[in-house]
Formats: C-alpha cells, structure tokens, sequence
C-alpha cells in the first residue's frame, strides 16, 4: 500500500510540475507571436508629441526685442543685441542668438514671448562635433526642421500615447485612426 | 496658395534625393569589398563601441532607456561596461561637480586608446543652468577631458543619443591608423596664463576662540571680560 501510495504521490508532483512548465511557456510562446516594440531608429522614428520642447524656432521679424526671454530664462540665456534708433525713438533688433548647449528647454520664453516670435519644433537632433555651433543666431534658429512624417527616408510611428484603444504596435495602424479617448475628426471626447 | 499635402511632399523629396551619378559605381561598390585595411579596422572598432556606464544624474535615466528594449541600443554594437578598462566610448550623462571632477578624469585615464567622450546634457557641455551661479557645476566637462561630440538637450530624448552615436560612427571611420599622433588632442586642459596672485586666507579662526574658554565669560557684572578685540573697533564702555 504504501508504495502504491508513494508512486501516486510522485505522478501527482509531475503533473503538478508539468502544470507549472506550461504556465510558464504559455507566457514565453504568448511573446513569440508579437512583434519586437524596438523603434528601428534611424529608419524608424516616433512623432514627438504635439507638445514636444524641442528646439526653438524664432522669427526676426516678429520680434519686438521686448527681452522678456531673457528676464523669464531661468539663466538670463537669449541674446538680444539691439539698439535705440534715436531719430524714430525705437528699438532696432540687430542679432538675435540662443546656446543650445546651455539652454535646458523649459520653455519659459515661448511661453511668455508677447508677440509669439518663439516657438518650439520637434527637433531634437542637434549633436555637434563642435560646441560653439550650438550657439545659433537668428538665421540658423529660423530654420524649420525636417518634420518626421515628411522624411521620406522615415518610417513615422505614433508614441504608444497615441495609438487607438487596444493597439500597441504601431507599425500596421491605420493612419487616419484617432487615438483613445478623443475623435481627431469630430473633435469630440 | 494650397499648401501641398503630406504625401505629396514626401514624394517630390524622395524623387529629389535619389542617388546621383553613374550607376555603375554604385553597383560595383555594393557588391565588390572595394576598401582598404584602414576602413576595415574602422568599421570594426565604429560597430563595437562599448560605453562605459557612467551617469551622475537625471541625463542618465534617459540612457538607461537605452538600455531597455524599446530602444535597444545593442543595435549598434554598444555594450554597456561597467570598467573603464573595457570601454571605448564615456557618454558623461549628468552633472559633474568639483567634487566628481577627479574620478571622471580618473576613469577617463583608465579607458585604453582609442576613446571617444559625448558629452551628453547641457550640464556637461557648459553647466547648462548651473552654469550661472553653481558653486560646485563644473562649467563643461571639455574642461576636464576630450570631448568628441556635444549632445545638447536637458536630458536629451534616447533618439538624440542614438543620433550623437551615429555622429560618432562617422567620425571613427575618417580616422586613419597612420595619422593617430595628429588626432590626439595637445591642449587637453583649458588653461590660459591667469594673473592671478595667492594671498592669505581671511579665515584664520581666530573668531571661534574668542569664547572658547568658558572661565573668561563674565560671572558678574564687576568682572571685566577680558577678550582681546580687533584693533580699530570701538570699546563698549
């Protein structure tokens, strides 16, 4: 009997044992089907969201050279060169320049520029060989990036944020599907 | 004025940046190994650069990124090391302050040649917002050490990072083993002739001994507190 016993025994830990290895694998096998979430990057790269602060753009000709954007920096960074013009009794903006390398993108200027000449772009890739050219002046800071989904070189994916309910590979998403919780159409929730 | 739509300008870029000249070279290149020992040392040391894993702050939290495998940077042969005697690549993520200033060059002198630094953060490229008024930041780590490639952003996103290595990769392959003695750099240090002279210190402690010995403290008011005071200031009658 009590070999009987104890051979039961050992059958019911391998089933036991065997139930366990199959959880197991059930979750390794449920990976096998996805597909990596590995942003390919250089062929592959997200949006960055609609509020993204990258690097500012700046246009010349709106600016009032207020100096706002230096008084609200929390490093006193942009530089403004102007002068007072005294025949017209006005400012005349000269030069306009911003270091990337100091900058830390908190976008306090963009959001206190009276007359919006500031603004963010989705830029990010601004890796230089040279630390002085990341001090851009007023030509180079108009300049508009390459937007990602305009670089026919790009395969543009959406940031998992943007994906419709129940979707996490943004690879086979239709383009025109809104993302969860709002309708980008009808522009209701 | 109709703005053109996306698709339309994606396809007039695609047909302005195709590849010009003789087609022929082209498809000699990319099925014939036309290169020299030169490239193909190149090409292996740009498809193995191990970073060390150096991070003081929160630039390192977006490298850690990297690491994961929703960026994955093994993609570019970078294997994270925890030696500097294994690394090819410091990608100084994070402040460095007087303090950290020593181990950084330390760990920098211990990588083997060839090396390569990002700076990566405005903290490391100028003290980004420490650069005002820190009394620790150092003011850019190409004060310490060789800086091939300045990354800006504060932190950069992980896709910055990934652009600064491919930066990098270019310039390791224009590098040639016979021209290494002009590539290192000879003015490692930023110094330039101060005129700055050494004076004495104005703190010399004397004031925490003006109380030291309680038995001077007046125990009443007929004794007379017996402290020498600075020449010049006024007795207290």
């Amino acid at each position: 009997m009590t070999t009987n016993n104890s051979i039961f025994g050992y059958l019911k830990e391998v089933v036991k044992s065997a139930k366990y290895l199959a959880q197991g694998f059930s979750v390794t096998f449920d990976h096998m089907k996805r597909r990596p979430i590995t942003v390919q990057y250089p062929y592959e790269k997200l949006i960055p969201s609609e509020r993204y602060r990258g690097r500012i753009h700046y246009e010349f000709d709106k600016c009032i050279a207020c100096e706002v954007c230096v008084r609200v920096c929390p490093i006193n960074l942009p530089v403004v060169d102007w002068v007072m013009n005294k025949k017209s009794k006005k400012k005349e903006l000269r030069n306009y320049s911003i270091d990337f390398g100091v900058c830390i993108f908190c976008g306090n200027c963009v959001e206190y520029c009276p007359t919006n000449c500031l603004s963010h772009t989705e830029e990010y890739e601004l890796s230089t060989f040279d630390r002085h050219q990341l001090n851009f002046d007023n030509v180079a800071l108009g300049r508009l990036p390459t937007s990602v989904t305009m670089d026919p070189s790009v395969y543009a994916l959406r940031e998992l944020a943007y994906l419709p309910k129940g979707e996490m590979d943004p690879h086979d998403v239709d383009k025109l599907a809104s993302r969860e919780g709002i309708d980008w159409f009808t522009k209701e929730k | 004025m109709t703005t053109p739509s996306v698709t339309s300008v994606r396809d007039l870029r695609e047909a302005s940046c195709g590849p010009v000249g003789p087609q022929v070279t082209t498809d000699l290149s990319e099925n014939i190994i036309m290169t020299s020992l030169d490239d193909l040392h190149n090409w292996a040391r740009l498809s193995s650069l191990w970073p060390l894993l150096y991070g003081t702050a929160c630039c390192f939290i977006e490298f850690a990124a990297l690491l994961g495998s929703r960026f994955d940077f093994d993609r570019f042969g970078l294997v994270p090391r925890s030696s500097p005697r294994q690394a090819d690549l410091l990608i100084v993520a994070g402040t460095v302050t007087m303090k950290m200033a020593p181990a950084l060059v330390r760990l920098y002198e211990q990588m083997p040649e060839p090396k390569y630094v990002i700076a990566m953060g405005a903290c490391t490229i100028t003290g980004g917002m420490f650069s005002a008024d820190s009394t620790t930041a150092v003011r850019g780590v190409d004060k310490l050490i060789p800086v091939d490639l300045y990354l800006p952003g504060c932190p950069p996103r992980p896709e910055a990072i990934f652009d600064a290595v491919i930066k990098l990769r270019k310039k390791v392959m224009n590098e040639s083993v016979l021209e290494r003695g002009k590539q290192q750099q000879t003015h490692r240090y930023f110094t330039v002739t101060h005129k700055m002279r050494r004076i004495d210190s104005q703190i010399t402690g004397k004031y925490l001994d003006a109380y030291a010995n309680l038995n001077q403290l007046p125990q009443n008011d007929n004794q007379q507190l017996n402290i020498r005071l600075p020449e010049g200031s006024r007795q207290v009658s």
